[in-house]
């Protein structure tokens, strides 16, 4: 229904746009249009025509050598006599893979445009083109969908169509422009193909680049599934293939092809794309043959996958992640304080409490900005891109649950701030709008550890956007976290659904302290991993000179005032001590479980060995519920045993650039994260953040090569 | 030397079909070598392996009834190869490599009833590979995925039905590839073109 409504929209969209944008016409799973950059064409002008397609998200359909199966898009184009057209332009494709099988094509929107060039001697006036496209569509199974369209274009003088224009230059953007100065040949090294490039295009070296990848534009070059490592100077690049059909026992021609890598520029990594004609039998360096894909996945990355969401659909995740944070265990405790405050907030309150959510709300949005901003920062100091890690510090630690210590305390009627229950909205206001923005601005703090699960894809693609992109979508999450909370806060209606005051309230706010206290337990539990018995004395020192400030203010004599200000000192000092503790050596070995490191992967995978590798941390609240859910399942637990399956876990509940580099080669925004290493060589699947024993033993058994 | 190498590229290949998708990027059978053994379940619940069809040309059809590809080529274009080549002696066996739940994956008896409706009645065997062992050991990667194994065992084409995934009006006639490898073989002359890039649907494999 919602997609038929869509395809209405579009449609309008489509007939809106004026006399150049030709009607669109959908097969199931694809929207399809043919657009033109011009609206008029000038004779002896050369403008493009394009086929756009938007398809179905999940659904792709295929670049210019669709890989190991699947067909090509086609357009065919009927046009006027004298009117001649080029090639289609192919921008950069992503990689699907599906079980041993690996594709090339496009998600969710792609743009093929065609040069075509108008007569010098054609007639003005109104001129009709038709055309149809072919192209095949899978997810899981294929539909081939084919599409015929018209286009009226007027001849005479040249005037752009700037939608249509767009849309064709952002394809031009994304397609190789010539071959970035890159030379390039192809040569048997034993029985594995060398592709060698040396250029200006490749000066950054193994600084600046990473992820390069070969796609032949001829099926039949290379094996397409097959990992491509690589070895990376300045200026030249060796790349592994597997020979396909065409080269396997001679290269009889020279292959063309797009090389791809990512590129950092700033902060982040780019994608860059050039069009290389590879010299048969040629060498164009001397670098050493890489090694065969390696364990790590550091240098091998070419099997990674270019992140395949649009800007908008990032955007679009992060709203809705921000929404469903609302109901993560690590938010609620603080949502159900602000909720209270609502509560407390009608009648005549109305009005302040529309004021006390808007500020909530850019409390929150502030913070993620803030967070995002951080993350930015730092991930142009490298090594530190990773979610979730201002928890890897102590003293946040201590401090966040000093403050659910604290609040708790409040909750149980210990001590009121500022007001209390009866005069709330009277004179305080001030203080009000402070808590509130303090709460917007707590709960994205604590919120943070939840995200990463829910947040994945649309993470991982803000850290591997330009900083304004990656900030839009922090700021969309912010905006997802705290809408709920506007929205009731302004909605007088809403406010109505709510239960009516009375004594059950200060019950409930009672009850609340509960939750508090028990993310408090947690956090000491995370500061226990962090830094071992010694940070346990210090954060029960901090709770017990907190708890003394609090009683020793809560009467205003000089004597009291003094008691207070050394309880304060004695916290500071608590804090101050714990953040200087030594880091405790985590075992991250325990039980069944080997401590991780890239050598051990290494020597485990030569003895053929499948290999699980669990990253994870104290502070991450799902690697819990993995741990002690389907990784502690016997099911799962036998078919590791059965399968010899080598255990391995890496903590990252410190800091530790090792692992946060492997996290940040596999685009990982944080933990949990699963590896499974096949037995015999290949690149190691990419587990889902939750687990299930079946996705576990369905992946055990393809490791283990049942 | 050429016959160690034989007997290498036999070991590799059983070692492929032994161990299953690890590795398979090394396992693409080689056209001119031996064709990779299998031992296989058929429908009718035979089991036979390659050997059994010692001195029998032999096509090997991956198939997935649901794939729109497949049923283009079966509006007659695959029963009339059949039978053209059930008429020359040609062993035609279909394998269903598609696993439990995935589309193309059949029951035996599913399997033969198909058959039966779409008149494809000169298919010597039916494989049912729903764990992909043979597929893999095969590299096969489409549906349709055809291969010619000759008398003595050797693998002689590998590839496409034909070469065009859509035959639009105007267009020439697409150039059996499969077919005429058979007949080359059938005939004892060289197949011109004894690889090709295969097009359709992706193979569904469990996993």
């Amino acid at each position: 229904m919602l997609r038929v409504f869509l395809a209405g929209c579009l449609a309008a969209i489509f007939l809106a746009a004026g006399p150049a944008m030709a009607q669109s016409t959908s097969g199931p799973m694809v929207e399809a249009s043919l657009v033109s950059d011009r609206v008029s064409v000038a004779p002896g002008e050369t403008f493009h025509l394009a086929l756009h397609q938007d398809i179905t998200p999940h659904w792709h359909t295929y670049w210019r050598n669709p890989g190991d199966s699947g067909e090509a898009t086609h357009l065919y184009l009927d046009l006027p006599e004298g009117w001649s057209e080029g090639d289609m332009v192919w921008p950069a494709p992503g990689i699907y893979s599906l079980g041993p099988l690996s594709n090339y094509g496009y998600e969710n929107t792609v743009t093929l445009p065609v040069p075509v060039t108008v007569p010098a001697d054609a007639a003005t006036g109104a001129v009709t083109i038709t055309g149809e496209g072919t192209w095949l569509v899978c997810e899981d199974i294929c539909i081939p969908e084919d599409a015929t369209f018209q286009i009226t274009l007027q001849v005479g003088e040249s005037i752009t169509d700037a939608d249509g224009a767009a849309l064709i230059e952002a394809a031009y953007a994304a397609a190789p422009d010539g071959s970035r100065g890159l030379d390039a040949g192809l040569a048997h090294t034993g029985d594995t193909l060398s592709l060698t490039v040396s250029g200006d295009g490749l000066a950054g070296g193994p600084d600046t680049i990473r992820n390069l990848y070969f796609f032949p534009y001829d099926g039949g070059v290379i094996a397409h599934n097959a990992p491509q490592p690589f070895r990376l100077e300045a200026g030249a690049a060796r790349i592994g293939l597997t020979p396909g059909f065409l080269t396997r026992n001679a290269i009889n021609a020279d292959y063309r092809g797009l090389l791809s890598w990512e590129e950092r520029e700033g902060g982040s990594w780019v994608r860059r794309v050039a069009e290389i004609t590879a010299v048969s039998g040629e060498s164009v360096n001397d670098l050493a043959v890489p090694a065969p894909a390696q364990a790590g996945g550091v240098a091998g990355g070419g099997g990674t996958p270019v992140p395949g969401i649009s800007f908008w659909q990032a955007a679009l995740f992060a709203l809705v992640g921000g929404l469903i944070l609302n109901l993560m265990p690590c938010v609620f405790p603080i949502l159900s304080m602000k909720a209270l405050t609502i509560v407390q907030k009608r009648g005549a309150e109305r009005a302040h409490a529309r004021e006390l959510g808007l500020i909530f709300g850019a409390g929150v949005i502030i913070t993620f900005l803030v967070l995002g901003g951080a993350v930015l920062g730092l991930r142009g100091l490298g090594g530190m891109e990773v979610w979730g890690f201002q928890l890897q510090e102590p003293w946040v630690v201590a401090g966040l649950a000093a403050l659910m210590f604290l609040i708790g305390l409040n909750f149980l009627g210990f001590f009121e701030i500022g007001t209390s229950l009866q005069n709330v909205g009277g004179n305080v206001q001030g203080n009000d709008r402070s808590g509130a923005f303090l709460t917007g601005v707590l709960a994205v703090f604590v919120a943070a550890p939840c995200l990463a699960p829910v947040m994945a894809s649309a993470l991982a693609f803000a850290l591997a956007q330009p900083p304004l992109a990656a900030l839009t979508i922090f700021a969309f999450l912010g905006v997802g976290l705290a809408l709920p909370f506007v929205i009731v806060s302004f909605e007088p209606r809403l406010l109505a659904f709510l239960p009516r005051p009375g004594a059950w309230m200060e019950r409930f706010k009672q009850f609340l302290a509960f939750p508090m206290f028990a993310t408090a337990i947690w956090l000491v539990w995370v500061l226990s991993v962090q830094t071992g018995a010694a940070g346990v004395l210090w954060i029960l020192v901090l709770f017990l000179a907190i708890s003394f400030v609090v009683w020793a203010l809560r009467s205003t004599g000089i004597l009291s005032r003094v008691a207070g200000i050394a309880g304060l000192l004695l916290a500071a000092g608590a804090l101050w001590t714990t953040a200087n503790l030594e880091p405790a050596a985590i075992a991250a070995g325990n039980g069944e479980y080997e401590e991780w490191s890239p050598a051990r992967v290494a020597e485990l995978r030569a003895e053929g060995r499948p290999v699980f590798v669990d990253f994870t941390a104290a502070w991450c609240v799902t690697c819990q519920v993995n741990k002690l859910g389907a990784l502690a399942d016997n099911r799962v637990r036998s078919a590791f045993a059965e399968n010899n399956v080598a255990l391995l876990r890496a903590d990252f509940t410190n800091r530790d650039p090792v692992i946060a580099q492997v996290l940040a080669d596999y685009g990982a925004p944080g933990v949990p994260f699963y590896l499974m290493y096949p037995a015999g060589g290949g690149e190691p699947d990419i587990l889902p953040p939750l687990l299930t024993d079946t996705i576990m033993i369905r992946a055990v058994e393809a490791a283990a090569g049942n | 030397m050429a016959i160690s190498r034989r007997t290498f590229t036999l070991t590799a290949s059983l070692l492929a079909a032994t161990t299953l998708g690890l590795g398979v990027a090394h396992a693409n059978p080689v056209v001119g070598e031996p064709a990779p053994d299998f031992t296989a379940t058929t429908a009718t619940g035979e089991t036979v392996s390659l050997s059994d069809f010692a001195g029998q040309t032999v096509m090997l059809e991956w198939t997935n009834h649901g794939c729109p590809y497949v049923v283009r080529h079966y509006g007659g274009n695959m029963q009339a190869q059949q039978d053209a080549a059930a008429e020359a002696g040609v062993v035609w066996i279909q394998v269903i490599s598609s696993a439990p739940g995935e589309q193309g994956y059949v029951s035996a008896e599913e399997a033969l009833a198909l058959n039966e409706e779409r008149g494809a009645s000169n298919v010597a065997h039916i494989f049912m590979d729903p764990e992909g062992v043979i597929g893999r050991a095969y590299d096969a990667r489409t549906t349709p995925h055809m291969y010619v194994i000759d008398g003595e065992g050797t693998l002689r084409y590998n590839g496409g039905i034909d070469d065009q995934p859509r035959p639009r009006a105007g267009d020439p006639d697409p150039i059996p590839y499969a077919q005429l490898a058979l007949n080359a073989v059938l005939a004892g002359e060289e197949v011109e073109t004894p690889e090709t890039q295969p097009y359709g649907c992706n193979v569904k494999y469990a996993g």
